[in-house]
């Protein structure tokens, strides 16, 4: 094997470097573009309407048969499920080892159409949903901004083709509308009418169905072929339902329903979802892209397009674009490009003072180099250019130039001793291979458990291993080729340059003689007297895990956007116009705030994703609200929160207002939550309020939802059984057609393009806003038709007021389970900027001091959730590979090296570092979080590479194998560039991530950078004293040398 | 190995110079590392004056005052009919000739709606006038009595006949003789003996005709003939009353609701042909139920709504019997003017006040307590920081948007009317305006 092959052959050289470029740029080129991961979908929502029950039927009949199958799947992690009023709501989630989820959900889908047949009358078939945690490309809104009322008809229609316009540009995956409302068709009729007609709803409701007949009759088999025999009278218009002839029950003369009813196509009333832009009526568009796509050039199309679009509208409706990811996508990978150039050019500069400036223009070339066969990388496995992806490039800065430092620094200086290039590449090549292989092996040791965490947070945080462990390794390949060659062709110290030449500092660095005498001293001293050397090592993390109980702690980083969102809560049974109302007084208290640029609602439903671990959870919520606010800039933001929280809970005292930060990691619903489990749903309600009550009594607590201290007012009339028995009426019946008059009976529908419209008939709207209305709503005695001797003046119907008293009842408006189990949960909602644990950790105490736990019934539990849980499930995902990696990492040390002794000393370095990142955060001030574990990985990672160093620079040598502490004293000195270098590199690559600020970046590169000084100081002093330590008592046991 | 490329033995000027530059950037970049260092030190992720305090909620409160009645209001519906409506009918049968009103017109009483064909009553009716006065002429002459020409001329006959009677026997001493003689048969003989007789009956009769005439008429032929004169005038009052009975005439002022039939069909007695409806007079019947009614009298005004219009309603009547279908008992409303037509279908506004003590409060101040009863929240403000306390109360009435409560609640007291389902028991609040 000729190690300088790439010296001596110069075009193969070129060849590798055009190949690394081309392979690099064309990868560039193509990869696609996202702002964050594209995460497996593993979660999905079954949807089970269960129109006119109460939230306790829904669950016993509905809710907890579905259960029932789900439970049975091995693969489902956990399902939280929702009974409310007429609707029974399942959100499933899977393991997170689970890689192919469709099976799974081919499975479940089976077993829930399996028990259909059990499911009551009146339960509607289950439907599914994939939950996609995917953020919106694009929301678009198209406002109706004409004085007149708002025409959702011609918005819908508009919204309609731009939807397929859109759904034809390549790329687009998917298009929702939001705030669109259902049509239908609407036949309203008098409650006295009706009864005058002997008739109730339903039967109406059924005669139109019956006139509907869409199905087919059968076939008519012939010999050559099968004939469809269909029934004509298909409704197919307004005209049609008005001709439906409606027989009356007395002496069967027919009538048209035309003739007592008031049929007409509108939209369903009330509206189940509004979505109000700008303080204008609208219907939003909701663009997901595909996930391989390049979101920039997506977006330029759709742009383009929209901007033809909007040419053709009707003057009375505008285009908004709500939000768009691409500019904030372009601006991160902008940032990130701006911090990779800079740490490069800091890298550089380091390079420079020590090693010159032609060594450090070669060691500088390798970070383009590397860069670019990391985008080759990427591009081979499939993962795109997102903020993590982009994340992991610039952690590797610091740690891939450590490569091309240490061949770069070894040729030249076998070079300057005289040999020639070839011999200086190959001789350094083969020395090198073994021990800087192993070091970037265990530094992708120990960055592999991020990439190989399982489930949604793996899939998150993994591209940033991945881009790791592609840089260090491409740079290992690249130095030892590339590089090498490079230094051979370029070096100062080819023959023939003058001496003089070669002295100057920035030919071929610095190391001044005064420092370098003082250091030697030292190093003298303590390899001397071995014991100092493992002190001052040891004295830095001591410190550093003393401190790391202090740390603070925000495990998930705030996001760095210029939005913010807020969650209204009307009582249970405000209507949809009641939650408007509340929605645009909000937003005009809000938009007065100078730093407030739009407000954007969504009513009745949670707003489309703007941000991914943002998550639709609520759909047909007339109590609900959510609105995504954009702010002039990303700064200081949790301040800004704060005012807007204390305008909207003094003004808005009727609502639960939650104005909240957008923050990293896994979606939760609320920062600390407290979870109540037990049997009984009164004893929880109670129990529940305890709790409660504790909390709101923790400072720090602005909001708290409790769902079953909420409820449902109900209007219960008490039936007096003998009147109806008299009039020969069950309660049943009675209820039946009080809710058909009310609400409704849909029976047919009318074909209208590609939709269908039901039909539905009811009350006028006069009839049923006003309970002295509902109170004289006539319900029909004996509804098959045989009246017995009415006086031929009354009407044949009886008031419902007649026939009972009616009371106010509550009902319970949500019952949630968590994996079957009832559940109570008090979420609790915090100001922004302070961290959860802040006050989880008070409130667990006061409620071990309130004595609730210790007196909980039997049955009953008490666990946490939250931000809190989410965290401990990340850390155990990520701390579960942890082990076997270790052990791989040892093995590793052991073999390169082959002395368990000597992998001793690594693993101690290992544990020290990690006190070194802590020490390195408390020094700054910055919470201990996800970031900053990454950052301990890294920072593991490079301190082992460094003691790895100086190891083999001691094996090296002879005689500083044995432990003489002279020996080992040059052998260290010599090494000592090599590793301030790199330490050096290493924390200017991350100083420019560390200047931009935010909550982001700078616990990462701190611990790395901050605990890479006292990583040099362990390289430097720690290990080798140790080295003498150890090695000295094997000496002693062998004899004197 | 060597490091130091610092060679000790050539210390030149420019060595000196160049460690000098060194030294230089060297502080510079030192200044500032250690500017980074305190830039970020003091910037601090984490903002550290963030001082975590205790959270006061703002309420909005109503004061509880109690009320000691209300109001429940309720709608009942009825059918809107005319005070009175009638479907007119010829009672003849023939064709009906004439119809004058049109549906939806109005009428005024004793109008002529319609007429049916009376030809042959007038036909009839000028008979009988002829039989009247044939009739009559012959009542008179009863009365009257015989003519002297008539006597006279009886007188005459008598005289004949008695002449003939001396013929006869003149005649039959005649044949006597001959008989006698054998000059004839006996059949001569008989035959003249009773010509004689036959005659002489004759001047009987004629005598007797005469005594009756010169005696005068009886009394019953008088009576008789009266008889039939009285008859003959009923049958012609009959036939003109038959005439009058081919017009149908408004019994009342009203409109012609529907028309049934029209001219040239053949009616029969009884089939409607008109249905007249006094519309200016509108009624309503409407159930309600019996414990209501003590709370009504008659004269009382009541509103209803119709095409989002008021109206008014006067309880005319209650009617003594309960309907058995619906359970109710009929009460009529008579309706003052208003432009609805009878059919269509009106509610009318009951309000019944039951005397109730308790607190108005928003339905939505409500929450939820143990086993289904209710609870608020009220202020409690004797300690240092105003809370508020969850008391138990029981909902007597709803309205829909508001509630009546009673319970453990004072007059006076602060409850929270909005915003109950943020808060708990215990929590700190604030009030504001």
């Amino acid at each position: 094997m000729r190690y300088d092959l790439f010296y001596q052959n110069r075009r193969l050289l070129v060849l590798l470097i055009l190949l690394v470029v081309v392979g690099g740029v064309s990868s560039y080129a193509v990869l696609p573009r996202a702002e964050d991961p594209a995460l497996v979908p593993r979660a999905q929502n079954i949807l089970t309407p269960f129109p006119g029950r109460s939230a306790e039927e829904v669950e016993t009949q509905v809710t907890e048969v579905i259960e029932d199958q789900i439970s049975e799947i091995e693969e489902v992690k956990e399902y939280r499920s929702v009974s409310r009023a007429g609707v029974s709501f399942v959100a499933v989630e899977l393991r997170d080892e689970v890689s192919d989820p469709e099976k799974v959900w081919s499975r479940l889908r089976d077993k829930v159409a399996d028990i259909e047949a059990e499911l009551p009358d009146g339960a509607l078939k289950p439907q599914f949903d994939e939950l996609d945690f995917k953020a919106n490309a694009m929301i678009v809104a198209l406002k109706w901004t004409h004085d007149s009322e708002t025409n959702y008809s011609i918005l819908r229609r508009t919204a309609e083709e731009l939807k397929d316009q859109i759904m034809a540009i390549t790329g687009t995956e998917k298009v929702d509308l939001f705030g669109d409302p259902k049509e239908e068709i609407t036949v309203e009729l008098d409650a006295a009418k009706l009864a005058s007609l002997g008739l109730t709803a339903a039967e109406v409701s059924q005669t139109i169905f019956e006139s509907d007949s869409k199905s087919n009759a059968g076939l008519l088999r012939g010999t050559k072929s099968d004939l469809l025999i269909g029934v004509t009278g298909e409704l197919e218009s307004v005209r049609d339902v008005a001709n439906v002839p409606i027989r009356l029950s007395k002496d069967g003369a027919f009538i048209q329903l035309g003739d007592v009813a008031k049929i007409e196509k509108r939209f369903r009333d009330p509206v189940q979802s509004i979505a109000i832009v700008d303080g204008k009526d609208s219907v939003v568009l909701g663009m997901l892209v595909r996930d391989n796509y390049r979101i920039d050039y997506w977006a330029d199309r759709v742009e383009s397009h929209l901007a033809k679009f909007e040419k053709t509208l009707t003057d009375g409706i505008e285009i908004k674009t709500i939000f768009e990811q691409n500019s904030y996508v372009q601006n991160r990978l902008i940032n990130l490009g701006i911090n990779l150039l800079f740490g490069g050019l800091a890298v550089i500069v380091v390079i420079f003072f020590m090693m010159g400036w032609r060594n450090a223009l070669i060691v500088a070339s390798s970070l383009p180099f590397t860069a670019l066969t990391v985008l080759t990388g990427l591009n081979f496995l499939g993962i795109p250019i997102h903020q993590m992806s982009v994340t992991g490039l610039i952690i590797a800065l610091g740690l891939l130039i450590d490569n091309a430092i240490v061949i770069v620094d070894e040729v030249s200086a076998r070079m300057k001793e005289g040999d020639d290039a070839s011999t200086a590449i190959t001789e350094c090549v083969k020395k090198l291979a073994i021990p800087l292989f192993g070091s970037t092996l265990t530094t992708a040791f120990a960055f592999a458990p991020i990439a190989l965490m399982p489930g949604p947070a793996g899939e998150f945080v993994g591209s940033i291993a991945v881009s790791v462990i592609l840089a260090i390794f491409g740079s290992l390949i690249l130095s030892m080729t590339v590089i090498a060659a490079m230094t051979g062709i370029f070096s100062p110290f080819v023959g023939g340059r003058s001496n003089k030449e070669l002295h100057g500092w920035w030919v071929a660095g610095a190391s001044p003689k005064k420092l370098s005498q003082r250091y030697e001293n030292s190093l003298r001293t303590v390899f001397s007297r071995p014991a100092i050397g493992i002190l001052i090592g040891v004295t830095l993390p001591v410190l550093g895990f003393m401190q790391a109980s202090k740390l603070p702690e925000q495990f998930f980083p705030s996001s760095e956007r210029d939005q913010i969102q807020i969650e209204l809560d009307l009582p249970n049974q405000a209507s949809i116009s009641h939650t408007l109302d509340s929605a645009m007084a909000i937003r005009e208290e809000f938009i007065k705030h100078p730093r407030v640029k739009a407000v954007d609602w969504f009513l009745g439903e949670s707003a489309p994703t703007f941000y991914y671990n943002v998550i639709p959870r609520r759909k047909n919520f007339s109590n609900y609200a959510q609105a995504v606010v954009t702010l002039d800039s990303p700064k200081d933001v949790p301040s800004l929160i704060h005012e807007l929280q204390d305008i909207a809970n003094q003004k808005f005292t009727g609502d639960r207002v939650l104005v909240r930060q957008l923050e990293q990691g896994p979606p939760f619903d609320a920062p600390v939550e407290v979870r109540l489990f037990g049997p009984n749903l009164d004893q929880l309600r109670m129990i529940g309020n305890d709790i409660r009550k504790v909390v709101t009594s923790t400072p720090g607590v602005i909001h708290t939802r409790c769902d079953l201290s909420e409820t449902l007012p109900k209007l219960d009339f008490q039936i007096d059984e003998e009147k109806a028995r008299l009039v020969g009426l069950s309660n049943g019946e009675i209820a039946n057609q009080l809710a058909q008059m009310l609400e409704g009976a849909t029976g047919g529908s009318i074909r209208e393009e590609t939709e269908e419209l039901p039909v539905r008939v009811r009350l006028g709207n006069q009839d049923r806003s006003q309970l002295s209305s509902i109170r004289g709503v006539e319900i029909l005695a004996k509804p098959d038709g045989e009246t017995g001797g009415s006086s031929r003046q009354l009407l044949p119907g009886i008031p419902v007021s007649s026939l009972g008293e009616e009371k106010l009842v509550n009902e319970y408006a949500t019952i949630v389970h968590l994996s079957g189990r009832r559940m109570n949960e008090i979420q609790t909602f915090i100001p922004a900027g302070v961290l959860p644990n802040e006050i989880l950790i008070p409130l667990r105490k006061r409620l071990t001091e309130s004595g609730i736990e210790n007196s909980l019934p039997f049955g009953y539990q008490i666990k946490f959730g939250g931000e809190a849980a989410k965290r401990d499930e990340a850390v155990g995902s990520l701390f579960s590979f942890v082990g076997i990696l270790g052990v791989l990492m040892m093995a590793t040390l052991v073999l390169s090296f082959g002395s368990f002794r000597v992998a001793g000393i690594i693993a101690s370095v290992a544990m020290l570092s990690v006190g070194l990142g802590m020490g390195a955060l408390w020094l700054f001030g910055f919470p201990f979080g996800f970031m900053a574990i990454v950052g301990t990985m890294g920072l593991i990672g490079v301190a082992i590479n460094d003691s790895i160093v100086v190891l083999a620079a001691i094996k090296e040598d002879d005689l500083a194998r044995t432990g003489d502490p002279e020996a080992i004293r040059h052998v260290v000195m010599h090494a000592s560039r090599h590793i301030v270098s790199t330490s050096l590199t290493t924390m200017a690559g991350f100083a420019p991530l560390i200047l931009g600020g935010g909550g982001f970046w700078p616990p990462l590169a701190i611990t790395i950078a901050g605990g890479v000084m006292g990583a040099t100081i362990l390289a430097l002093y720690y290990v080798p004293s140790l080295y003498i330590l150890l090695m000295g008592s094997k000496r002693e046991v062998a004899g004197d040398a | 190995m060597s490091d130091v490329p610092f060679s000790v033995n050539k210390l030149t000027f420019s060595h000196i110079v160049k460690a000098r530059v060194f030294w230089l950037v060297a502080l510079i970049l030192l200044a500032t590392a250690i500017g980074i260092v305190v830039v970020v030190a003091t910037g601090g992720a984490v903002d550290a004056e963030l001082v975590v305090k205790q959270e006061v909620m703002p309420v909005k409160v109503i004061v509880a005052d109690f009320v000691d009645s209300v109001v429940y209001e309720r709608e009942f519906s009825g059918v809107v009919r005319a005070k009175r409506s009638s479907d007119l009918a010829f009672e003849r049968s023939a064709q009906v000739i004439e119809i004058n009103f049109d549906d939806g017109e109005s009428v005024s009483k004793g109008e002529v709606i319609a007429r049916l064909d009376s030809v042959d009553l007038s036909n009839s009716k000028s008979r009988i006038n002829a039989e009247i006065k044939s009739a009559q002429a012959v009542l008179d002459e009863l009365k009257q009595g015989p003519r002297p020409e008539v006597i006279d001329a009886a007188q005459a006959d008598v005289a004949a006949l008695k002449a003939d009677l001396q013929l006869a026997k003149n005649n039959s001493r005649r044949r006597d003789g001959l008989r006698q003689a054998e000059a004839i048969s006996m059949d001569e003989l008989d035959r003249a003996e009773f010509e004689v007789k036959a005659k002489d009956a004759r001047l009987k009769s004629a005598e007797a005709k005469l005594a009756e005439l010169t005696n005068g008429t009886r009394e019953e032929k008088i009576r008789a003939q009266q008889a039939l004169v009285e008859q003959l005038n009923a049958q012609r009052a009959q036939v003109n009353h038959d005439i009058k009975k081919s017009s149908l005439h408004a019994a009342y002022t009203g409109q012609i609701a529907a028309r049934f039939v029209d001219e040239g069909v053949f009616t029969t007695p009884g089939v409607p042909i008109v249905r007249l409806t006094e519309t200016s007079r509108l009624e309503a019947a409407i159930g309600l139920p019996p414990a209501l009614l003590p709370s009504l009298s008659r004269g009382q005004r009541f509103k209803f709504q119709w095409n989002d219009k008021t109206y008014w309603a006067t309880l005319a009547r209650i009617l003594p019997e309960i309907d058995s279908a619906t359970r109710t008992v009929p009460v009529i409303f008579e309706l003052d003017v208003s432009p609805l037509k009878p059919g269509q279908i009106i509610r009318i506004v009951i309000n019944e006040e039951r005397e109730r003590k308790g607190v108005w409060v928003p339905t939505e101040s409500l929450l939820p307590a143990a086993k289904g009863t209710w609870s608020v929240f009220v202020m409690n403000e004797s300690g240092k920081v105003p809370v508020v306390k969850s008391q138990s109360v029981k909902v007597l009435f709803t309205e829909g948007e508001r509630s009546l409560i009673s319970g453990t609640i004072k007059n006076g007291d602060k409850i929270v009317c909005e915003g109950a389902h943020r808060i708990s028991q215990g929590q700190a609040v604030e009030v504001v305006e």
